[in-house]
């Protein structure tokens, strides 16, 4: 089957002063309908990891394809289709927008794909059913607690059934008992289908997961598959 | 697969961006509004009272020569000819002329007030033609014809008769001119153009002839003629009119005085455009100001849509959307307080309105590229924000 993302001597590196080499030789394949966790302490690389994987940032040598799509050979605008399309990003922080409720925040996840206002809005009922928050449609983030603001931005990742999802932290500012609700959502998603990698220093969160990415100082320290 | 941004998402998200500071949007619109504003008033300001200068200058005409041949106000020039103004009528392009002559005689509300109290007004013999020739009008009564310019009557200038303390002919009032009581038969209109008349007191030349011995040597000729030739007249006439003294011959258009307000007018009103094209461009600097400083705050955001698959030109868009928009209700703001104002102000001074529909569509387009022009930068620099770097932590 065709890995959704291969990276292949994937090395990046900084420009400085001081030059900082954040990636070194990694070489990695995600096939469809996986859930993974990358782990590491910090520093260890990982938010570069999940740049490079991501397509918001490009490498300094290797090869990162996505859907056999080397995109090394893409324009920003291609790029910017790519993830329009194919990726899905969760935040630590959310990063959801204020003034907005929580099905108009699901359906900004489809504004640049061009379609209706009406089909963007459906998509996201669906996408808020989907991650238990079929109840609070019409709240706007502050109205939402902590847990249930990342299972709407989950959703926003979700709404355009991408190839792929990123979880940059998805727990780090929850507690432990909502934690555990989001990884639990995350197998039940990935169990209909969705390919998701979760990068976090949690270990109980990513001992949950049925492989284990371990990064150490920009390489790849351990490949684990339960 | 490509990234794409509907029109109307667009709008929202313009919307949206200046909504969620709703108080910033609207002090920096209000500098955009204070300069549109500005000019759109100055602009309907000046069209309304030039258009009641235009409507004046038609009325009265710009073809209009006043020559005083006698040479000084006190007269002490050489005589003039009686025929001055038969000759002025035999230049080809003269269509007609008519003349006043200053009688020796001073008008008093009655025989019981000092003879050296006049009142600065003067006595002037006048033929029946004058006011229509003038173009000026009678507010009550009737002006001298041929039957009433053998009979002691007058007729008052605006001027005079306020100063005579005569506002109606009932019951005939009657003022007195030098041991003879003349009934005043005509009230006359304000005339803007000869204040000379507005403060005299005109009689017929027959009984200012019997009374005073006044002769028909003019000491102000009114002449009219085809306004291409107006030039050419101008210069022919001190030697026609008084050919033993053309240098004291005084040759006046007294329209020129309004085209000369009309100058002065244009010229205030180009000044004041100035001003307010100076306020708009502040305006422009406040707003690219705080564009800067908003994409500044806005970085994550633009993190998260360019991660949710904005290109860099749907960034740059959205930013200089938000900018023109901004400075667009500025104009739309200030056109319409500009057209209040001048409203308010024709109103007031009871001018024509005439606000020019070309003024407004240039100003609410000036703020526009304004707007613009503002953007440019700061759209340029949210669209160069690495995604990677925007959404770090």
């Amino acid at each position: 089957m065709p890995s959704v993302l291969r990276l292949e001597e994937v090395t990046k590196v900084y420009p400085g002063p001081p030059e900082v080499t954040a990636l070194v030789d990694i070489d990695l394949a995600i096939a469809p309908g996986e859930l993974l966790a990358v782990m590491g302490p910090s520093g260890s690389g990982k938010s570069t990891l999940l740049n490079v994987m991501g397509a918001l940032d490009r490498v300094t040598r290797g090869t990162v394809e996505i859907d056999a799509a080397d995109i090394a050979t893409l324009s920003d605008r291609e790029l910017s289709g790519l993830r329009s399309h194919k990726i899905g990003f969760v935040f630590q922080d959310f990063f959801l927008i204020e003034g907005l409720d929580a099905t108009a925040n699901v359906a900004e996840g489809l504004v640049y794909r061009g379609m209706r206002r009406r089909e963007r809005r459906d998509r996201a009922v669906a996408a808020l059913e989907r991650v238990g928050l079929g109840r609070r449609l019409t709240h706007r983030p502050n109205q939402l607690s902590g847990g249930e603001r990342q299972r709407v931005a989950i959703a926003r990742a979700l709404v355009g059934e991408p190839s792929i999802v990123f979880a940059d932290e998805p727990t780090g500012n929850l507690d432990s008992q909502t934690s555990e609700e989001i990884a639990h959502l995350f197998t039940s998603l990935n169990a209909e289908g969705a390919t998701m990698v979760v990068i976090t220093h949690e270990h109980d969160l990513a001992a949950r997961f049925p492989r284990i990415v371990e990064l150490q100082d920009g390489r790849v320290v351990g490949d684990r598959v339960r | 697969m490509r990234s794409r941004l509907r029109l109307g998402d667009l709008f929202g998200l313009g919307l949206r961006g200046l909504a969620a500071r709703p108080a910033r949007a609207l002090l920096t619109a209000i500098g955009i509004a204070i300069g549109i504003a500005a000019i759109v008033s100055v602009i309907g300001i000046s069209a309304s009272g030039r258009a009641d200068l235009i409507a004046t200058l038609d009325r009265l005409g710009t073809n209009l020569l006043r020559v005083t041949p006698g040479g000084g106000v006190l007269g002490t020039g050489s005589e003039v000819p009686e025929e001055a103004r038969v000759m002025a009528e035999r230049i080809g392009p003269v269509q007609s002329a008519t003349q006043t002559t200053q009688v020796e005689a001073s008008v008093r509300r009655n025989d019981l007030i000092g003879e050296l109290e006049t009142g600065g007004i003067a006595v002037l013999a006048a033929r029946p033609d004058l006011l229509d020739e003038l173009g000026g009008g009678v507010r009550t009564g009737r002006f001298l014809d041929n039957a009433t310019s053998r009979v002691p009557a007058v007729v008052l200038g605006s001027v005079s008769a306020r100063r005579l303390g005569i506002t109606d002919l009932d019951p005939r009032p009657r003022v007195f001119l030098d041991g003879t009581w003349f009934t005043v038969i005509g009230i006359l209109d304000p005339l803007e153009l000869h204040p000379d008349i507005e403060r005299s007191a005109l009689i017929g030349y027959p009984v200012a002839d019997v009374l005073f011995a006044t002769t028909e040597s003019p000491s102000t000729l009114y002449v009219r003629a085809s306004p291409d030739f107006l030039n050419d007249v101008a210069e022919v006439i001190p030697a026609t009119v008084n050919p033993q003294s053309p240098d004291a011959v005084d040759v006046t258009r007294p329209s020129d005085a309004l085209q000369a307000r009309r100058a002065a007018d244009e010229a205030l009103t180009n000044l004041l455009i100035g001003l307010g094209a100076v306020a708009l461009l502040v305006a422009g600097v406040a707003i690219a100001n705080i564009m800067v400083m908003s994409v500044l705050e806005r970085r994550t955001e633009i993190g998260v849509r360019r991660a949710l698959g904005a290109t860099r030109r749907h960034i740059r868009v959205q930013f200089l959307f938000e900018s023109v928009l901004l400075s667009g209700i500025g104009g739309v703001a200030g056109t319409l307080l500009g057209a209040a104002i001048t409203v308010a102000y024709a109103a007031n001074r009871d001018l024509t309105l005439a606000v020019p529909p070309q003024g407004v569509a240039f100003s609410i387009g000036a703020a526009l590229v304004v707007g613009a022009l503002a953007g440019l930068y700061p759209a340029w620099r949210a669209a160069r924000i690495p995604p990677a770097e925007a959404v770090r932590k």
